[in-house]
């Protein structure tokens, strides 16, 4: 289990979402909530799953709750059976079930990706996407993109204190907030974009748009464990859409 | 300071490239008057050409005609003649990234110098040896020399967006050097260091010269200037006023009324009412005083 | 194929990492000065206004991968960020960025086309529910009969009337503090340079 984290980035994706993916296909409601555990398992295994279920915590937990809130609520549908009554909200069994389907399926799904995107660096994503023949220009804009976001942060920091220091108002009622947006934005936006003109000659100066076949101090490769988990994903997944259709 | 020759272009020994301008005029597509008119200079390998004069004069885009960045990204209409060695140079839109193994060019903002690829020094220097295809291990051997040389060592490891703007141009340098090309094109590259880091630039400049680099150097520290250059020409609203050696450019009579800049020894002495003779380096000068 | 190709200038390809940053710092600044908005799709009009649909679409697509790096869910809102992109690249094209009455239009298409476009991810892929205040009072539409659909829309609708005028405001603000050196070189940059400003 704790050897996922050394597979190569495309066979993790694989691995963890035919994990993600299989409750999509099996019917039964509970299935999304078995394979999150499973995945908050093998969080665990690896060491990060105290990271692994907080980050669950902020961005899918409520979301997951919600979801079923709202489903057993106001699913629509004739010959529903309704087992509960508040004030005039009624809760249906379908719409339980139909509630935990979906729910479950969006925690299995999006912690299959949360924990890939944990347990993998951009440095091995970036790399297999160059042995994949993405056009390095696409892996640059990924990486600059990435390097871009605390830059700016930064100096977002920087002219709003600089803008507070003369006297733009920052707290008070909202046009008064509003006020301070613009300025706030504006230079960074200017400045940011400024740049790129000289980036694009840097970019030229280091060789970036020459023709021909370039080389990467950071190489992953593929082996043969890879190969075969990949084909035993797969299989999986077959199995399960027969399955479906032929037993469910 | 003895530096080990690498050489990835040319195995067979030293290369030397002499570029001459003939001619050369510009105006921007958008600009009524020409930016640039009717240069010409030459650029010896081994030597240190310093272009000196006030903002405006036109020294960047000249560099920028060099290295063809002119046209191929600065549209306009370009006049005259660039000869690498007698070969006519004609760059454009489809050949400026070629161009990047023989033509280095280091820009005066260190901050638009850091590609924003990479998460390290190691790999920012290595940034355009991948580009151009470098076997890996050559890399590697050839980035921890240039550490070396440049005193980058130390930060080898550290992300180049966190590093001081001082810092970042000697990366920027350390990119450029890495590629190994034959000729330099270096825009103010001390305007945001300290002395210690300007004085070892100056360094680096000096060591490119005994590798038979052509080097082009755009640059305000007068004093520096006339103390490492070879050859001196200043410019002044497009056009070129005096160009020779430091002697006879800090001298010269054309510059007196414009805005160019003359080293502080020389315009101490001239202030002395001197006329000949001027010294354009401390170490001239002290030795004039002694000799009077 | 090839045209679309054309629009990836070195310079555009450039415009759409600065472009992203914007979308998720212009978000946090939002949340620091607690407005009600998200302009959190500002970088992707303004990819869009000045390189073209396509580095707008780009950028929309991008910014949602890294988004979603961090929380999938943003992964499922791809479509919004990629039509927001399209529509201001060929509306701008279009000269709708010239004056204030088609510059008020651009915005109001800009928040329908979120607004449904988000409306409708919500309510299939997430039974409606956003995890936010805005679920609750999707909720309340809800119960009071009306459909998911209607509801949903109905909630998003007015902050993103809000949102997008907004945007399309600001962002016509900073091009037009653009230098005309920077929108020339830039394939819809001549919609917003004025014939008088461009023989200096």
């Amino acid at each position: 289990m704790s050897k996922i984290k050394s597979l190569y980035p495309s066979t993790k994706l694989v691995l963890l979402l035919t994990i993600g993916v299989s409750p999509f296909i099996i019917e039964n409601p509970f299935v999304g909530f078995i394979t999150f555990g499973l995945i908050t398992i093998i969080s665990i295994y690896n060491g990060i799953g105290i990271r692994f279920l907080r980050i669950i915590r902020n961005t899918l937990l409520i979301l997951a709750i919600f979801m079923l809130i709202m489903r057993s609520l106001f699913i629509v549908g004739d010959d529903l059976h309704y087992v509960y009554q508040i004030a005039s909200l009624k809760i249906s069994i379908e719409g339980i079930v139909s509630g935990l389907y979906m729910s479950g399926r969006m925690l299995s799904l999006g912690s299959s990706l949360i924990l890939f995107f944990e347990i993998t660096s951009t440095q091995d994503i970036v790399a297999n996407l160059k042995n994949t023949g993405v056009n390095p220009k696409v892996t640059y804009v990924m990486l600059a993109s990435l390097q871009m976001i605390p830059e700016m942060k930064k100096q977002s920091n920087t002219i709003m204190e600089a803008q507070q220091s003369r006297g733009i108002e920052t707290t008070g009622n909202i046009i008064t907030r509003l006020k301070a947006l613009i300025p706030s934005v504006t230079p960074l936006v200017l400045s940011s974009i400024l740049n790129t003109e000289e980036k694009a000659l840097t970019l030229e100066a280091r060789a970036f748009t020459i023709k021909g076949p370039k080389t990467s101090l950071h190489k992953i490769y593929k082996k043969r464990s890879d190969k075969n988990i990949f084909w035993i994903c797969l299989l999986i997944i077959l199995i399960l859409i027969i399955m479906k259709v032929f037993i469910w | 300071m003895l530096i080990d020759y690498f050489d990835f272009n040319n195995n067979e020994g030293v290369y030397m490239v002499n570029v001459r301008l003939e001619g050369v005029s510009f105006r921007y597509l958008i600009a009524k008057n020409d930016v640039l008119k009717n240069i010409s200079l030459e650029l010896h390998s081994g030597k240190l050409t310093s272009i000196i004069g006030p903002n405006g004069a036109g020294k960047t885009t000249l560099a920028e005609i060099i290295r063809g960045f002119i046209p191929a990204y600065f549209q306009g209409d370009l006049r005259g003649k660039l000869y690498f060695d007698e070969n006519v140079i004609s760059i454009n839109e489809e050949n400026v990234a070629e161009y990047s193994k023989k033509i280095g060019f280091i820009f005066q903002n260190p901050f638009t110098q850091i590609t924003g690829s990479t998460d390290s020094v190691f790999e920012e220097i290595a940034f355009g040896l991948e580009n151009i295809g470098i076997a890996e291990e050559r890399i590697i051997d050839r980035v921890s020399e240039i550490l070396r040389l440049t005193n980058l060592s130390e930060l080898k490891d550290r992300n180049p967006m966190d590093l001081s703007g001082g810092q970042k141009q000697r990366v920027a340098f350390a990119s450029i050097l890495a590629m190994d090309p034959d000729i330099y094109i270096i825009d103010e590259p001390t305007s945001q260091l300290d002395p210690a880091s300007t004085e070892e630039i100056f360094m680096i400049i000096s060591a490119l010269k005994k590798m038979h680099k052509t080097i082009l150097l755009i640059e305000n520290k007068i004093e520096l200037v006339a103390e490492y250059s070879d050859y001196v020409v200043a410019m002044n609203e497009g056009e070129v006023i005096a160009y020779g050696t430091p002697q006879s450019v800090f001298s010269s009579e054309r510059i007196k009324d414009t805005d160019v800049e003359i080293p502080v020894y020389t315009k101490l002495f001239k202030e002395m009412g001197k006329t000949e003779g001027l010294p354009v380096t401390k170490k001239e000068s002290i030795s004039k005083l002694k000799g009077d | 194929m090839k045209k679309i190709k054309k629009d990836f200038t070195l310079l555009a390809i450039l415009l759409i990492p600065v472009s992203v940053a914007i979308n998720i710092v212009g978000f946090q600044i939002c949340q620091l000065l607690r407005l009600p908005i998200f302009l959190d799709s500002i970088g992707t009009i303004l990819a869009g206004a000045i390189a073209g649909p396509w580095v707008g679409m780009a950028t929309g697509i991008l910014t949602n991968l890294v988004n979603g790096i961090f929380n999938p869910i943003f992964l499922a809102y791809m479509p919004t960020s990629i039509f927001i992109g399209l529509i201001t690249g060929f509306l701008a094209r279009n000269n709708f960025f010239k004056n204030i009455f088609t510059l008020l239009i651009l915005g109001l298409v800009l928040s329908v086309v979120s607004a449904v476009s988000s409306g409708i991810i919500t309510a299939i892929v997430f039974a409606g529910a956003t995890g936010t205040t805005g679920s609750i009072a999707t909720g309340v539409l809800l119960a009071a009969g009306n459909n998911i659909m209607v509801s949903v829309f109905s909630v998003q609708i007015i902050q993103e009337l809000a949102d997008k005028f907004l945007a399309v405001i600001i962002v016509k603000l900073v091009i037009s503090s653009m230098s005309i050196r920077y929108l020339s070189k830039m394939k819809n940059g001549m919609k917003f340079i004025k014939k008088e400003d461009l023989y200096e």
